[in-house]
């Protein structure tokens, strides 16, 4: 019998687990072999060892922590169930005499210490460990200073009161809210995240091969909540295909990446390998609300304009003061370049799909944002070309794409800078300055536009609606204003056979007080309410619960398609749901059904997946589109991960689309 | 037996209260629970979230379906699930928070530690199913069966794995002694 024999049967011949014939063959081998002696002393005296563990290092300090964490995340617990409804909930699973005790004693244990019982029972919440910065309210933008990259040909313009450069990761700059930063090797996957108040940021950075090769840098950031830190990608604000301008020339060899995205500006901080002290790199990530924000060809902003001025950054305590960019002495001057095209600093093979409008006619065109660009399809998306966008300002980011279906050459593009619209040819002319999310039109009325908006202010809420063709703008109503600030209308559709009717998909980056969903107009008076999703309702513990991440309807098959994002309570699986009667009057009675699962990668990593429905085309064949973002983890291509997907058969069986053509 | 008879005090409180009785769970099981994650992770901070985590699922699982019939069980099963899941998603990922110290190498082994310590990073050395089967068996006292239930296996499967933890332990463990020179 050989040791590696031995040493597998030691814990079975230490229990008395063993057959007389092995018992004597291992003692035969430990009579003659004095390291598998040493391991059977240890097997021995192993159970004593495991027993008697020390005290884990801050373990006192961790179970104050989590004492304090507790009761405020019960609190939390208590509203959610509170605003959900939940006594009908407890009610039926306790008996409403309990449930009605257990509110009495909740109100009993506010109004008796003026504190509520958790907070009694677990101790006081700890305070919070950020100021509101995290809802920053919006300012309004006046350009002055401008941070140029000669070598993109594109300038930065931000406000004077920005200090928009810093001289290293983790210092903070006046405005920004700071995610979260992360030093790394030079090699594969690097991350690093910190909690911050009712934010956890992960910034991840995959860099391969060189560390220096801007195409090379892949960074997204995800947002997810306190309690869920750890759910990689919850939400993930995927900054890849974004339009993004990457700073180089920055005077202590660190540069930046600044991208926009859904109302709000991302800012990466590099610090070169050679500052953090051995081969690494360091990034930290900002964000802060905008309300407009350009990149601007560099030969158009050479010299700042009349009036204004730039002004000397302001310096945080203990930094070395470091020259606004540019002037910066020594560097290479600013060199105009000839093309003002935007150009992508983040890789071109991140291409989500993220809006997909199918015009009405006998040959439909299939209008699409691709990483950022508009482009067009004349065959049902086999082969696709980019579309013009001349008349709209360069580099400009573009969300999403919408059509007056009653008159399909009509066209809207929803932008970081506004809202635009084309007629036919003609150029894209600026309706509204509106950063809209989501954009439709209503079937009666042209000049009824109902727009998806991120909530940054009380009473402003995540739809708007225009009753003149985009000028002036109010909220659809008061039910759609959304607790908490920071959500948004993904989506928006309007019932083809029924224009009084409509649906919008919510979206928040606070999900454990509001899951997205779907919201439900069911008539003329303009009551929206909150769409049950019946057994797939989110954060139920159900592993096919659906957190919602858009929506498509099918008017001729009376199909509503629901797609949905991996969430903390999904396993393997994302779905695609569909109502066969999405247009029941008692919005209650909707009844859902899963069209297909899809199976997502638990190993070797856990990562963020969704599939996005996100038009349907109602002529025969008729086909249901869907962008899907999976990451795979493995070392697949990268263009495995975003892909378009049609399906024929109302969501059974879906054929991945090659999307040729595409620049 | 007090530990027993304040279980069951707790279960009945939450069957009549939940706020209540979660309160006496979250009492009597808190500091264990944070414990054993704490060892099975080996990351104070993110035994904290992981603990947080599972006493939340707990008490939603509590106020929304029936009792379990083994309460300790039950919860450290909570635990070790929660753990996995987050374990499972970093898993390409390991995480450098950035600090002065996290762009250096973390004491290495060449540090002289005690035994309780040399214990502590073979655990932290050990496939964490390993060292999941490990902790529960021979710190919390769970029984094979019980181990089986947390780790959803069949209880030939936990017994087995459990043997197996044993060895990798016993090897995980002398490496280390010989890197520490004692």
């Amino acid at each position: 019998m050989s040791c590696r024999d031995v040493r597998k049967l030691l814990p079975r011949y230490v229990d008395g687990d063993l057959p007389p014939l092995d018992v004597a063959r291992v003692a035969e081998h430990l009579e003659g072999c004095a390291d598998c002696r040493r391991r059977l002393e240890l097997q021995r005296r192993l159970a004593g060892m495991l027993a008697h563990l020390p005290e884990p290092k801050g373990a006192a300090a961790g179970e104050a922590r989590l004492r304090a964490r507790m009761a405020a995340a019960l609190e939390g617990e208590e509203r959610r169930r509170a605003r959900r409804g939940a006594l009908e909930r407890w009610g039926n699973a306790l008996g409403w005499a309990a449930a009605s005790a257990v509110g009495l004693l909740l109100i009993a244990g506010v109004i008796l210490t003026g504190r509520p019982l958790v907070e009694q029972r677990f101790g006081a919440p700890p305070p919070p460990t950020r100021p509101a910065t995290s809802q920053p309210a919006a300012t309004p933008i006046s350009p002055t200073v401008r941070y140029l990259s000669p070598e993109l040909g594109f300038s930065v313009e931000c406000p004077a009161a920005w200090t928009a450069r810093t001289s290293g990761p983790g210092v903070e700059a006046p405005g920004w809210l700071r995610l979260g930063s992360a030093g790394f090797a030079s090699d594969g996957y690097v991350q690093g995240d910190q909690a911050l108040g009712h934010y956890a940021i992960q910034v991840s950075v995959l860099q391969a091969p060189a560390p220096a090769a801007a195409e090379a840098v892949r960074a997204w950031l995800a947002i997810v909540d306190p309690g869920y830190r750890q759910a990689v990608g919850q939400r993930s604000t995927t900054l890849a295909g974004e339009p993004a301008v990457e700073l180089t020339n920055l005077p202590d060899g660190s540069r930046e990446v600044w991208a926009v995205h859904e109302g709000r500006l991302y800012r990466l901080h590099f610090l070169p390998p050679q500052a953090s002290g051995r081969d690494a790199v360091a990034v930290a990530a900002y964000e802060r609300f905008v309300q407009s924000f350009a990149f601007v060809p560099s030969a158009e902003t050479a010299a700042p304009p009349a009036g204004t001025s730039t002004p000397a950054p302001t310096t945080p305590p203990g930094v070395t003061p470091t020259a606004p960019v540019p002037p910066t002495p020594g560097s290479p001057s600013p060199t105009p370049v000839p093309s003002p095209t935007p150009t992508a600093v983040l890789p071109t093979y991140a291409r989500p799909v993220t809006s997909l409008a199918v015009t009405p006619h006998e040959q439909p065109i299939v209008y699409a944002i691709v990483g950022g660009r508009l482009c067009r399809s004349a065959d049902r998306g086999a082969t696709w070309a980019e579309e013009s966008i001349a008349g709209l300002p360069a580099g400009v980011s573009l969300n999403a794409v919408a059509l007056d279906f009653r008159h399909p050459e009509t066209m809207y593009l929803l932008t970081g800078q506004g809202i635009y619209r084309r007629q036919g040819p003609a150029a894209w002319q600026r309706i509204s300055d509106l950063q809209a999310t989501a954009l439709a039109v209503d079937m009666v009325d042209a000049n009824t536009l109902w727009a998806g908006v991120l909530q940054k202010e009380a009473g402003q809420g995540v739809i708007v609606c225009s009753r003149d063709g985009g000028r002036t703008w109010q909220p659809a109503g008061p039910e759609v204003e959304i607790s908490p600030l920071g959500t948004w209308a993904a989506d928006i559709l309007v019932n083809p056979n029924d224009p009084s009717m409509l649906w919008a998909v919510v979206r928040s980056n606070r999900r454990d007080l509001a899951p997205a969903g779907v919201l439900y107009r069911g008539d003329r008076e303009g009551h929206w309410q909150r769409l049950s999703l019946g057994a797939f309702e989110p954060a139920t513990g159900n592993v096919d619960s659906v957190e919602v991440a858009g929506i498509a309807y099918d008017p001729n098959a009376n199909l509503l398609f629901v797609g949905s994002e991996r969430s903390n309570e999904n396993a393997g699986r994302i779905l695609v749901l569909r109502a066969p009667n999405a247009d029941a009057a008692d919005a209650g009675s909707i009844r859902w059904e899963v069209a297909k699962y899809i199976a997502l990668p638990i190993e070797p990593c856990y990562a963020p997946g969704l599939v996005r429905p996100l038009a349907v085309d109602a002529r025969a064949p008729r086909s249901l589109y869907a962008a899907t973002d999976i990451v795979w983890c493995g070392d697949e291509s990268p263009l495995d991960r975003y892909r378009l997907l049609a399906s024929h058969d109302d969501g059974a069986n879906w054929d991945t689309l090659q999307m040729t053509g595409l620049p | 037996m007090l530990t027993l008879s304040y279980r069951s005090q707790a279960m009945e409180s939450v069957r009549c209260s939940p706020v209540e009785g979660f309160a006496l769970i979250f009492e009597q099981y808190h500091a264990g629970i944070y414990r054993y994650l704490c060892r099975l992770v080996s990351d104070a901070d993110l035994a904290e979230d992981l603990a947080q985590q599972t006493f939340l699922k707990a008490y939603r699982a509590l106020a929304a379906g029936p009792q379990p019939d083994n309460l300790h069980a039950w919860l450290y099963t909570i635990a070790t699930h929660t753990a996995f899941s987050a374990l499972r998603r970093r898993r390409l990922i390991s995480w450098l928070p950035f600090t002065d110290e996290a762009l250096h190498h973390g004491p290495g082994p060449e540090a002289r530690v005690g035994e309780s310590e040399l214990v502590s990073q073979a655990l932290a050395r050990l496939p964490k199913q390993d060292a999941a089967c490990l902790l529960l068996h021979f710190h919390e006292g769970f029984s094979c069966a019980e181990v089986a239930q947390a780790l959803g296996l069949s209880l030939s499967a936990a017994k087995s794995r459990l043997y197996r933890a044993r060895e990798a332990f016993c090897e995980a463990y002398l490496r280390l002694s010989e890197e520490v020179g004692r």
